[in-house]
């Protein structure tokens, strides 16, 4: 209501914070990754480390050999879908950041109201992706509840794969017992754990280079007495901590010798809303280190479209929210559509993804579990 | 729903080349499935098996005869001979055509005989209000030759003691004898090689199957699985 005083209306502040995704950012997305199937599927074919062995003389048989073997794997994806309903009405509104004395554009308004709950689905989605690939690296399961705690996708156990025998997963997922660091460091010796979990990564094939701890796992690792005293050696410069921000939420400290290995330690801390509880909850748990290894090609994420049929697309809703937004350089891939109702009253909005993160490289990473 | 499924892929071949095949009529003493790779054998009996009774007093129970389930018999006769029954129930006394013998005690008038060492199963059953077997009775088993192939047996008798050739491709049996073609010459992976009692397979036995033209020879499996352990 206008009066005799005057007010300036200053821009919204709409949050567009950039979402930790650290460990998403590590499964890669190709143009491999998007695909429009019920199922993905792979194959495994691993190397080993199996050396030649001579023949005792030149004259002898050849020794006999055949490599014929690999593992297929075939997953179902987990389904993100929702939808969204934008009423007529709430044109004609203010609707926040507009003006309430300018006259409302319809079109802009609802090109605007579709894009804003198409854009927070879409960050919802990426970081339920990345609780998966959390759940990934430090468990080596997915498994996704809802509001009521309920299981709704999973669970995946990427462990035991193999039809000819169970991959021992207790020692490169370690969750509790021997590994306890004290909060004051006195107790615990996190170069030993690290460095026992590192060989039975290299008994795999793998070489780890990368540490990423919790918040309460890094500061027990500093404190430990015996980190102490490996970092005071002098004039052997074993560790170098120089903190600079990492792309994707997580902070690089430096690097740090443990055994013959040279790591990057990385500290992540980034959050997310639990659906069930609400609770604000680290991706990584804070007395949680993993340790990750070069794999290429070994972490892949994979998007399916979402069902519809393509000749009912509304046309007079394409201008408002496109169908398909696949890009593997931005690393997603979801499905969109929107139609009109025929009451000419509401804009329905739908976005989705048949989205599964693959660990092919299963034991190129390793977990620790460091204390309660 | 699955959400995972793991396929183990496998394109090694048992055959390793110049390889000899052989059509074979393949016993089928039950259901079962010989995995490819499965040493076979020629068994030297008949899956048919004529049963006799010499009865000491006015019994009228009857037998069926049959071979246990990975065992074949010997050619000739069974000759069980009851010792002092109660009530139909007592201790059984077979002897095979090697004049070995074995006992088994049966606690009820229609309980099986089973010699299992021999592998000879006498189902017994009532005619309908019959009289039990009597102390003294004796019921002849007679096993006729034969030339079926079988699974070989290492501790086996009556020919399933002696491989002769290898299966190259998985069997399911179930009751009813088949036709199959199985390698009977020739280089084989002797890491393919299955015995189905799941005994190792040893340079003994490849020197049996060396003995019948079959060489098997250790080929190592440079595959690495996701079962590292």
């Amino acid at each position: 209501m206008s009066d005799e005083s005057t007010t300036k209306m200053v821009s919204v502040y709409e949050q567009t914070l950039d979402r930790p995704r650290y460990f998403s950012s590590h499964f890669a997305t190709t143009p491999d990754s998007f695909h429009n199937a019920d199922k993905v599927e792979y194959d495994v074919v691993r190397q080993g480390q199996d050396i030649a062995v001579p023949v005792p003389d030149a004259t002898s048989g050849p020794r006999l050999v055949e490599e014929k073997k690999w593992v297929n794997y075939e997953l179902t994806p987990v389904v993100f879908n929702y939808e969204a309903r934008i009423a007529a009405s709430e044109v004609r509104k203010r609707t926040a950041g507009r003006n309430p004395y300018e006259d409302p554009i319809a079109g802009k308004i609802l090109t605007n109201l579709a894009f804003r709950h198409a854009r927070k689905i879409e960050s919802m989605i990426r970081d339920g992706i990345e609780q998966m690939c959390a759940q990934i690296l430090t468990a080596g399961t997915i498994t996704c509840v809802d509001d009521a705690n309920a299981t709704v996708a999973g669970p995946y156990n990427f462990y035991p794969l193999d039809a000819s025998g169970t991959l021992a997963s207790g020692d490169l997922i370690v969750t509790s017992g021997t590994t306890e660091w004290a909060v004051g460091g006195g107790s615990g010796d996190p170069i030993d754990n690290i460095q026992t979990l590192s060989d039975n990564m290299r008994a795999r094939g793998y070489n780890p280079k990368r540490a990423i701890f919790g918040a309460s796992a890094w500061q027990r690792f500093m404190a430990n007495t015996t980190v102490q005293a490996h970092a005071n050696f002098r004039r052997v410069n074993l560790v170098d901590i120089n903190p600079t921000p990492a792309p994707e939420g997580a902070t690089r400290l430096g690097t740090f010798m443990v055994g013959e290995n040279a790591f990057e330690f990385f500290t992540y801390n980034g959050t997310y809303k639990a659906p069930y509880g609400g609770t604000i909850t680290p991706y990584l748990g804070s007395t949680t280190v993993v340790l990750m290894a070069d794999a290429p090609g070994g972490l892949q994420m994979t998007f399916g479209a979402i069902d519809y049929f393509e000749q009912a697309v509304d046309t007079n809703a394409l201008p408002y929210l496109p169908r398909q937004m696949n890009f593997a350089q931005g690393g997603f891939g979801m499905s969109m559509y929107a139609y009109f109702t025929k009451d000419a009253k509401t804009l329905v909005i739908n976005v989705g993804t048949r989205v599964l993160p693959l660990p092919k490289a299963i034991d190129s990473f390793a977990s620790l579990y460091v204390g309660a | 729903m699955t959400l995972i499924t793991a396929t183990a892929n496998d394109l090694g071949e048992l055959a390793l080349g110049d390889n000899v095949f052989q059509n074979v009529t393949l016993q089928s003493p039950g259901s079962d499935e010989y995995a490819a790779g499965t040493i076979m054998a020629r068994k030297d009996v008949s899956d048919t098996i004529a049963v006799a009774y010499t009865r000491a007093g006015s019994s009228t129970f009857t037998a069926v005869a049959s071979s246990q389930k990975r065992k074949t018999l010997k050619a000739g006769a069974y000759i069980c001979t009851a010792g002092t029954m109660s009530t139909g129930a007592g201790v059984w006394t077979c002897a095979d055509p090697d004049g070995n013998t074995e006992t088994f005690t049966t606690l009820a008038a229609t309980d099986n005989i089973i010699f299992s060492g021999m592998g000879l199963i006498l189902t017994v059953s009532d005619p309908g209000g019959g009289t039990d077997f009597d102390t003294s009775d004796v019921i002849t088993a007679t096993v006729a030759a034969d030339g079926d192939v079988v699974i070989y047996d290492p501790d086996g008798t009556g020919g399933a003691q002696t491989p002769i050739g290898v299966l190259q491709y998985a069997v399911t049996v179930a009751g009813t004898d088949l036709a199959a073609n199985i390698i009977t010459g020739g280089r084989v992976n002797k890491n393919r090689l299955v015995i189905d009692d799941t005994t190792t397979v040893t340079d003994v036995h490849v020197q049996l199957l060396k003995q019948v033209g079959i060489f098997a020879v250790d080929q190592d499996d440079l595959s690495f699985l996701n079962n590292y352990a």
